[in-house]
């Protein structure tokens, strides 16, 4: 849902009953313990600053920032609140009263222009140095300078033109995903279209209540794609799925912007790989925004079904949230870690060689929680490329 | 708050307390002043400092430190209560309990369980399902009441029919006193399933409300896990058969595990909810679970159906856990989903909780639906009509002035009626302050004694003051 106008959102805030039902699912909550950390009390929070009974400013911002925006809440809310749009709508408060904070300054910059920022010389070193650094990741090249626009399948005709929506982090980090999505579409007998033009999806800006800059990539997204003739659109990430489908990108009957294994289960019914991976007990990790967001739930473990040699095994306890939440993690570190640890605690109890997930952002918090234990996190284009036996 | 600087306070507080666990920044403080009543949206009663102990000996040196400096001490759960239970009337300190929240032992051959207070209802009936085990009490508010705040309020629920209250089930607790000083109630310590040694205090401390003491740690009697479950749905073309059909049930000497009761408009607005459980439209329904061996459960449903048929009345019988679980969750979001049958207007928590003689339920639901009409109010009615504990859930506007004030005195009539009718105002919410004014009307002199045991336990009254009495 986009953010809401001020008046939707004091409908929304009057029907809160402060049953405090939200609490049970908040990962936040779940390690800060206090009530301001969990949804009711930011919802309350939104409350005050919608009528104007507490000023926007960085105390009010502080509280707000204790959120992943992983949607758990609102989906648990007996009375309906779409919580995570209420927080987010409420930062949208304070930024439209504190548009010129060096933060926010830097925040947007850096999600709006990050094609500018690309072409800048020290820009990918920079990148890698980081990511090597942090999560042990050692980027390539951005997958948008390797993959062509146009790929077609080789030996037949295309049953179908796909437009895939390239997210930020797949482009400069994980790179080898997007190489794994062309060509498992490819062998699937799609045609795939990288629209050159497309940006970062806005999730990001959304998130840190951004309305206006998410509203201006969303334009230069919808211009990108509306340029090319499309069957559908899909992406690797499942929060730009999410976003995109909330916001609506690009409408063939109000389709979604498909997430990979949603699109190969719904529209693809791939045939069975021929190759098996060796001897792998594998978990599925289901992101808060394939869940809550998208409502998706068995695809991922479909695609992984039809792997040979693969047993997929459940996490005791069930699927939770990452603690990553885009920035989440740099902001609030100590918080995202209780998180992550908690939730890698019981992957690792499950006894697995791989965990497969949807959603890079994941990947990349939960490869840091996994590193030491060795188990790779992995997306499940990646999984079916190595079956299909795809080259590259 | 009395003589005291607030930051000689939080710096007292940060000797006792890890600093993180001491939360002084007024915005957070702001939002601690609420919890789900009404009363609570309305004002705004704010903590000077809220705290979030995690052991015995932590409470024990805030209350000697409260008790020296007469500063007022509220202990808080979940914030789920509906009386404003939790909210510090006047000032001072906050204890957020819901952090301390470890289920400390299982032992499932004495079938017990101890537990610390702030450990939620759900988390503990999944971490004792693994033993095959259960604890009785059910609120609708399962995900979200501590187990500290149902000792406080002595909660019970949707199986109450059966299985009764909270307080059957406490076996003994450690409480720490307004003074400071740690006790130890009925059979804490030891673990025998009966004791009768001494006073019952553990009864005196359940239902309190946070006035006499912090219950720092709870040993609970668990039970068995029934092996089947059945739900028979019966709908009524009158709302007067309804009540008439329950006593039935019980004179055919059939005791379900819960009964409970939605009217027209209940139906209508988790219809609105939730379309896929689809309930048949019609005045009244009731819904009747029987649990034990799945035998005795066949039985006992046919016996209820063939009941109903007679009133006469529809009648589903399911055992499919499906279809067992949508109906039973129509039940339990009615609270919240009220709200769905006005777009501007939101359901408040006020005059919710009364309790009525099982002969006079039908009356009661007959008196208030007039009582709405007269004040303009939407009255969606529902409740545990097994016990004749009758929710009233209100449906308003809360922004208009007008409203909140037809409802105030819409919420008194439902009271005193409820008095009247040889009931009470409260079946399980508690009274807090919501309900003080009526405790006179129900207890007479018996209030003063019931003063005079408050005074001897929290002679400076810093004890969650505002509340009860
Ligand atoms: C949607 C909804 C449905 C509900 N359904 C039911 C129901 O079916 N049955 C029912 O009985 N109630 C119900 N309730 C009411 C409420 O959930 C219960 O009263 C619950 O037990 C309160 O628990 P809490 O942890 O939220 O306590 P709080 O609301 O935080 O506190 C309640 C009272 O307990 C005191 N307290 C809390 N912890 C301690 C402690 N450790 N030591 C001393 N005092 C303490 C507080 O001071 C306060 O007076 C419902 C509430 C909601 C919002
Ligand atoms: S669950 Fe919904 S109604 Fe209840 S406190 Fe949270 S946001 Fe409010
Ligand atoms: S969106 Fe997630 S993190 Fe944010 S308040 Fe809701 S449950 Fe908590």
């Amino acid at each position: 849902m986009s953010l809401l106008e001020d008046n939707v959102m004091g409908e929304y805030l009057k029907k809160c009953v402060r049953c405090g039902q939200c609490r049970y699912v908040c990962p936040v909550l779940e390690v800060a313990g206090k009530e301001s950390a969990s949804p009711r009390g930011k919802v309350f929070l939104a409350g005050l600053l919608q009528r104007g009974e507490v000023k926007p400013g960085p105390q009010a911002d502080r509280i707000l920032s204790l959120c992943l925006t992983c949607g758990a809440c609102a989906a648990e809310c007996p009375s309906g609140l779409p919580v995570d749009t209420i927080i987010k709508s409420a930062r949208n408060l304070s930024a439209s009263v504190h548009p010129h904070s060096p933060h926010r300054i830097m925040q947007r910059s850096l999600f709006s222009k990050l094609r500018t920022l690309e072409k800048f010389p020290g820009f990918m070193p920079l990148l890698r140095y980081a990511m090597a650094r942090e999560y042990g990741l050692k980027p390539g090249s951005p997958a948008r300078s390797v993959l062509p626009v146009i790929t077609s399948p080789k030996r037949r005709k295309p049953r179908i033109r796909v437009g895939y929506f390239l997210g930020c982090a797949t482009n400069y980090i994980l790179p080898g995903i997007a190489r794994s999505v062309v060509g498992v579409l490819t062998h699937l007998g799609c045609e795939v279209v990288i629209p050159p033009t497309s940006h970062c999806c806005g999730i990001p800006l959304v998130t840190a209540g951004e309305a206006e800059a998410a509203a201006r990539l969303l334009e230069i997204n919808r211009r990108s794609f509306k340029s090319f003739k499309l069957d559908a659109v899909v992406t690797d990430c499942s929060s730009c799925s999410f976003h995109l489908t909330d916001v609506g990108l690009y409408s063939v009957n109000s389709q979604p912007v498909y997430e990979f294994s949603e699109f190969l289960v719904s529209a693809l019914n791939p045939d069975k790989p021929h190759g098996p991976l060796s001897g792998a007990a594998v978990a599925c990790h289901s992101p808060c925004h394939f869940r809550h967001g998208r409502k998706l739930s068995r695809q991922i473990r479909q695609i992984i079904d039809i792997i040979p040699g693969i047993k997929v095994v459940d996490i005791p306890g069930g699927n939770s949230c990452c603690g990553g939440g885009g920035t989440f993690s740099l902001t609030h570190r100590s918080l995202s870690d209780d998180i992550l640890q908690r939730y890698t605690g019981r992957i690792k109890s499950a006894g697995i060689q791989k965990l497969v997930t949807v959603c890079p952002s994941c990947i990349m918090q939960i490869s840091r929680g996994l590193r030491s234990q060795e188990i790779p996190v992995c997306h499940p284009a990646e999984m079916l490329h190595a079956s299909y036996r795809l080259p590259g | 708050m009395p003589q005291i600087k607030d930051h000689y306070l939080a710096r007292a507080m940060k000797k006792i307390l890890d600093p993180s666990r001491v939360i002084e920044d007024d915005l957070e403080r702001t939002i601690y002043s609420c919890d789900s009543s009404f009363l609570s949206a309305q004002s705004r009663y704010l903590p000077d400092i809220v705290l979030l102990p995690r052991s015995t000996r932590e409470v024990s040196e805030i209350m000697i430190f409260a008790f020296e400096n007469s500063i007022p001490v509220t202990p808080r759960g979940a914030g789920s209560g509906e009386t404003c239970g939790c909210v510090p009337a006047k000032g001072g300190i906050v204890m957020d309990l819901s952090t301390w929240n470890t289920v400390e032992e299982v032992d499932a051959q004495n079938m017990q369980a101890m537990v610390r207070p702030g450990v939620v209802h759900s988390r503990l009936n999944e971490h004792l399902g693994r033993f095959g085990l259960f604890f009785p009490p059910d609120p609708g508010s399962t995900r979200m009441c501590t187990i500290g705040g149902m000792v406080a309020n002595n909660s019970s629920g949707m199986r109450a029919v059966k299985y009764g209250t909270t307080e059957q089930y406490i076996l003994g607790l450690e409480v720490v006193l307004p003074s400071g000083e740690i006790i130890i109630t009925g059979g804490k310590n030891c673990r025998s399933l009966k004791n009768v040694s001494g006073i019952n205090l553990t009864k005196l401390f359940v239902g309190s409300e946070g006035t006499l003491g912090v219950i720092t740690q709870i040993r609970l009697r668990v039970w068995p896990r029934p092996r089947a479950r059945g739900i028979a749905m019966a709908s009524f073309d009158k709302l007067e058969q309804a009540p008439v059909a329950v006593l039935d049930v019980y004179k055919a000497g059939i005791l379900p595990s819960g009964i409970e009761i939605l009217d027209q408009s209940a139906i209508r607005a988790i219809n609105l909810y939730r379309p896929e459980i689809n309930l048949p439209s019609c005045e009244a329904i009731l819904l009747f679970e029987v649990d034990g061996n799945p035998a005795s459960v066949h039985w006992e449903g046919e016996q209820i159906a063939e009941i109903m048929r007679k009133q006469p009345a529809r009648v589903e019988w399911s055992t499919d856990p499906q279809r067992m679980a949508a109906l039973w969750q129509g039940r339990s979001v009615v609270a919240a989903a009220a709200a769905r049958l006005r777009p501007d207007g939101t359901r408040v928590f006020a005059g919710e909780d009364i309790c009525i003689p099982l002969n006079k339920v039908a009356e009661s639901l007959r008196i208030i639906k007039s009582l709405g009409e007269e004040y303009q109010i939407q009255v969606v009615a529902y409740g545990h009509i097994g016990d004749g504990n009758i929710h009233t859930a209100l449906v308003i506007n809360p922004d208009n002035p007008d409203e909140v004030d037809r409802l105030g005195k819409l919420v008194d009539k439902i009271h005193r009626l409820a008095i009247d009718l040889g009931g009470t105002t409260t079946g399980e919410h508690g009274v807090g302050m919501v309900r003080s004014a009526y405790s006179l009307l129900e207890h007479g002199n018996t209030l003063e004694q019931m003063r005079i045991v408050k005074t001897a336990l929290d002679p400076k009254g810093i004890m969650n003051p505002g509340k009860i009495y």
